[in-house]
């Protein structure tokens, strides 16, 4: 697992990237709601994320809930395919703002 | 470790005569006796105190605080342990920092005093401190050598009271764990596979599961059933399945509603949930004298409805996992079995991979499902389970199956 963050147009941009499972949860939790404290835009790079399971989803739903609790938001973007299957089979699609791309997400 | 002690050497003079040999042996001798940390302290510091005719000895102990050390006394007899003490004896401080032995005069005062550092702990926040009355004779070369002894075999001996104190935390919580799943265990049914309609299978990856499963007759003879995966594994995520299968069973009881049972599971989920755990859950209502079944799926693992002729229809879920919204909107489906079978399983079945090669999947389990065809189902299921527990497969989560028989009633009127 890694996890880089920067600055593109006043919104943080994490991007993940491997296996996002139990037993790289806690990091992924630790720089994700450190993106949320300090930022009021959040998104979340998810193109190069291998495989995640529920530990590496209940992370993202945190920063989620803890960025609407700051009137912040959070979107993920790029999400590959494996990742995305996911997400829809467990029906948070509806639950997180999901972009195909960086250019779309800056543009909402 | 031996670097040090040879850099000590140079500076200490040998043992003087063979009563110092057969103290240090005495004193080892009574540090070879399995004790807890306080009786080995007591007994280090009894032998310092008594060897070197100190007033006072004390061993302190760095317990990872900023602010320092959890330390033990020994005036004569009398022990006494204080935690969160200050290091700020100058003499103590050089000794734990130089990692040498360092004697001299306590705080610029008439009181004789000693230092030795307590080395094989692995870290160098352990000392031995001797002092004795004012006035008194101070610490020569002779006790230079017998402390610098007294102080590793000590040292030996606190640190396997210490490996000795983690393992009776390790067989504490490895009990408690034991007890947590046998408790859960209690929490699931327990039916044979094959002798009602409906039964299920768990097991769990670590010792606690995070998935439940339950069914059980309501009074108009429908069978209420549920299948639910808590969010991560371990310890935390068997809280949340114990809460969460504890709801159910209350309220699957009181409301026919697979739909607003889910709804209410949530709301009560919501409001409790940290660290943005949920639930995925399938809850419904299967009526064996007509074969129709009402479900309703939050985030799950799409359920399976083979038919009779083996075809299969997947149902995905209707709304996310309980515990993420406020409020879930959702309605439930209704199927007509016809004689067929309905499966509900965790995503640890569909997360079975052989070697490093790709999951499972949904339609890995199907086609491997089908090569056990003419068994009947609970010998299918457990044909399955069992070629997945053979060498090469690895499980990566709970792994939870409920599986319902439409055709079990017709044979068994």
């Amino acid at each position: 697992m890694t996890e880089t963050t920067g600055q593109i147009t006043n919104r943080r941009v994490v991007h993940l990237a491997g296996e996002i499972d139990l037993e790289h949860a806690p990091q992924v939790r630790k720089v994700l709601l450190g993106a949320v404290e300090q930022g009021r835009m959040i998104l979340v790079d998810m193109a190069e994320v291998e495989y995640i399971d529920s530990s590496g989803i209940a992370c993202l739903i945190e920063a989620l809930q803890e960025a609407r609790k700051n009137s912040a938001d959070l979107a993920l973007i790029t999400v590959n395919p494996q990742a995305m299957r996911v997400l829809a089979l467990a029906r948070l699609d509806t639950v997180f703002d999901i972009h195909d791309d960086l250019t779309s997400a800056v543009r909402a | 470790m031996h670097a040090t002690s040879a850099s000590l050497a140079a500076a200490q003079p040998v043992l003087e005569t063979i009563s110092d040999a057969e103290i240090l042996a005495g004193y080892c001798r009574e540090l070879t006796i399995e004790r807890d940390l306080p009786a080995t302290l007591n007994i280090a510091l009894e032998g310092m105190v008594k060897n070197l005719q100190a007033e006072i000895a004390e061993i302190y102990l760095w317990r990872g605080s900023p602010s320092g050390f959890a330390f033990s006394t020994s005036r004569g007899r009398s022990i006494t342990r204080r935690t969160n003490a200050q290091c700020d004896d100058p003499m103590l401080v050089r000794c734990l920092e130089q990692r040498t032995i360092v004697c001299g005069q306590a705080d610029a005062t008439a009181i004789p005093a000693i230092c030795a550092p307590i080395l094989p702990l692995g870290q160098p926040y352990a000392a031995a401190r001797l002092t004795r009355r004012a006035g008194a004779a101070g610490f020569d070369g002779r006790d230079r050598a017998l402390l610098l002894a007294m102080a590793n075999a000590a040292a030996l001996a606190i640190t396997n009271a210490q490996l000795k104190e983690a393992v009776d935390d390790q067989k504490d919580t490895a009990r408690d764990l034991e007890f947590a799943a046998e408790i859960q265990r209690h929490l699931l049914p327990n039916v044979t596979p094959g002798e009602y309609p409906i039964f299920g299978f768990n097991r769990p990856i670590r010792q606690v599961s995070g998935d439940f499963f339950d069914f059980f007759t309501l009074p108009d003879q429908r069978i209420a059933f549920a299948l639910g995966d808590v969010s991560g594994k371990g310890m935390n995520a068997a809280l949340l399945m114990a809460k969460a299968a504890s709801l159910y069973r209350c309220l699957g009881k009181t409301i026919f509603c697979p739909a607003e049972i889910l709804r209410r599971l949530n709301r009560e989920i919501q409001e409790t949930a940290s660290h943005g755990m949920f639930v995925t859950m399938i809850a419904g209502i299967y009526n064996p004298s007509t074969g129709s079944l009402e479900f309703a799926n939050a985030g799950h693992e799409p359920p399976l409805l083979r038919s009779q002729d083996h075809g299969y229809e997947s149902f995905p879920a209707d709304a996310p996992p309980l515990g993420i919204l406020p409020e879930l909107i959702m309605t439930a489906r209704k199927v007509e079995m016809g004689g067929g079978e309905f499966f509900i399983f965790s995503d640890g079945l569909t997360e079975f991979r052989y070697g490093q090669g790709e999951q499972l999947g949904a339609d890995g389990l199907i086609q491997m499902m089908e090569s056990f065809s003419s068994l009947p189902m609970a010998e299918r299921i457990e044909a399955l389970l069992s070629e997945l527990n053979q060498e090469g497969w690895s499980l990566r989560d709970d792994l939870t199956v409920l599986a319902i028989d439409d055709a079990w009633v017709k044979t068994h009127d």
